[in-house]
């Protein structure tokens, strides 16, 4: 029996689980089953049994229409808007302007000091004012990319806000792009903390060759170096964020049924009060952390109360989850 | 000898299903298990087409669905109920049948050719 109930596993593993999969599916194994007991009880062998019901089963193709998963399927569910493949695309690219405009103007702002640090260093009349203009300028402008980069997801504003869902096969090429896209994100997040890490490397060295007329020049190469590495960093945090979203359209809370990858499940607890408490926690344990800091400004071991606070949670988290 | 072709029974399956339906409801492998021994063992119906048949008679209203125990009390199954609509519809099914069997027995050969 465990033969056929893998074999049907098997036949609708890359199917949703809407509620219609579902009811096929249990349906199918009920007459497996009954078909599968009768011919045991008229004495076939196990395997002979198992057999003839694989050969009986049919063709999950005959399934198609009835359970919506043909690409033509679109007829909306409820007043959710069917997203078409087009739109998902489009919408999957213009994130990725997005992110990237929105790393680009985290990087001026972190690499903004490095004009008034250079106009500092050259020391003439005006170049310490021109410095600082221009750090405001270079700041005036990542303000700009901030505000253009949200306007140009704007007119994709329904797919956050309103209810949307996408079909089966949009569901499969979003799993596939993230799939593929999910190695350059992981070679951009490695580069990122490189990076991040390496930056103090240019004034531990310029320290120790003692050019101290350059020290501050040091300065701005920790910045620029921290900035790049911050770009990479944010640009690959809300790229990949597109991909999630696009597979949580369809999750079990928002449509009845859900193409969203099943190890991205939330955890779901006891009862309500449970996860009133593990929702407030890591606020809580902010509040805590800075009142007792502050008011002992033992900063340098109230830290402890971090990873004495992250063995409390996984511990809750294991004893309130369902 | 050549076995049932599914493109033609297709369209019959529904009469089948229907006509076993008439007397009193029933549940999936107990059909497919009327369709085998009816038909002589000749038609052996595959699960998915049962199903199949089954959603979209329940879905055009000419059957209605409803989860009740086996007379073993064991299992609980999903028997399917005609309703005065597949009724109709199982007539006309009927009287279509009659007409293509009508028109295509015009062109069978009953010699030996």
């Amino acid at each position: 029996m465990d033969t056929i109930k893998n074999y049907l596993e098997t036949m609708f593993a890359n199917m949703p689980n809407t509620p219609e999969v579902m009811r096929a599916k249990s349906e199918l194994y009920g007459m497996m089953e009954d078909k599968y007991n009768e011919l045991i009880s008229q004495g076939k062998s196990e395997n002979e049994a198992v057999g003839t019901v694989i050969s009986e089963f049919g063709n999950l193709d005959e399934l198609s229409d009835i359970l919506g998963l043909n690409n033509n399927y679109s007829a909306p569910v409820d007043n959710r808007r069917m997203l078409s493949m087009d739109e998902v695309k489009s919408y999957i690219s213009a994130y990725s302007k997005y992110s990237f405009l929105i790393a680009l103007g985290v990087f001026l702002c972190i690499v903004s000091p490095v004009c008034a640090i250079v106009g500092e260093m050259l020391n003439t009349i005006f170049s310490e004012n021109i410095g600082v203009a221009f750090m405001l300028l270079i700041i005036a402008v990542a303000v700009g990319l901030f505000i253009i980069s949200g306007m140009s997801l704007s007119k994709y504003d329904h797919i956050s806000k309103k209810q949307c869902i996408i079909d089966y096969s949009t569901s499969i090429y979003v799993q596939n792009e993230k799939q593929r896209m999910s190695p350059v994100f992981a070679i951009y997040t490695t580069i990122g903390v490189m990076l991040c890490v390496v930056s103090v490397i240019p004034p531990i060295i310029i320290e120790a060759v003692g050019m101290e007329e350059i020290v501050d020049l040091g300065g701005a190469c920790v910045l620029f170096i921290v900035a790049i590495g911050v770009l990479l960093l944010v640009y690959q945090g809300n790229a990949n964020t597109v991909y999630k979203r696009l597979l949580s359209l369809n999750s079990n809370n928002t449509i009845a049924g859900g193409y969203a990858d099943p190890q991205n499940k939330e955890v779901v607890y006891i009862n309500d009060t449970a996860a009133t408490v593990m929702s407030v926690f890591w606020p809580t344990v902010t509040c805590i952390y800075l009142s007792i800091s502050f008011l002992t400004f033992c900063w340098f071991i109230t830290w402890i109360l971090w990873p004495i606070a992250g063995i409390v949670h996984a511990i809750l988290k294991s004893l309130l989850k369902k | 000898m050549a076995g049932i072709s599914s493109d033609i029974i297709r369209g019959y399956n529904d009469t089948m299903i229907l006509y076993l339906l008439l007397d009193n409801p029933s549940y999936g492998y107990e059909i497919s298990k009327q369709i085998k021994a009816l038909s002589n063992e000749k038609y052996i119906v595959k699960e998915t087409t049962l199903y199949s048949a089954f959603t979209r008679l329940e879905k055009n209203g000419y059957v209605t669905s409803f989860s009740n125990m086996g007379e073993n009390g064991a299992k609980k199954r999903t028997y399917y109920r005609i309703t005065p609509l597949g009724i109709e519809y199982y007539k006309s099914k009927c009287e279509e049948w009659a007409l293509t069997k009508e028109v295509v027995e015009k062109f069978i050969f009953k010699e030996n050719l």
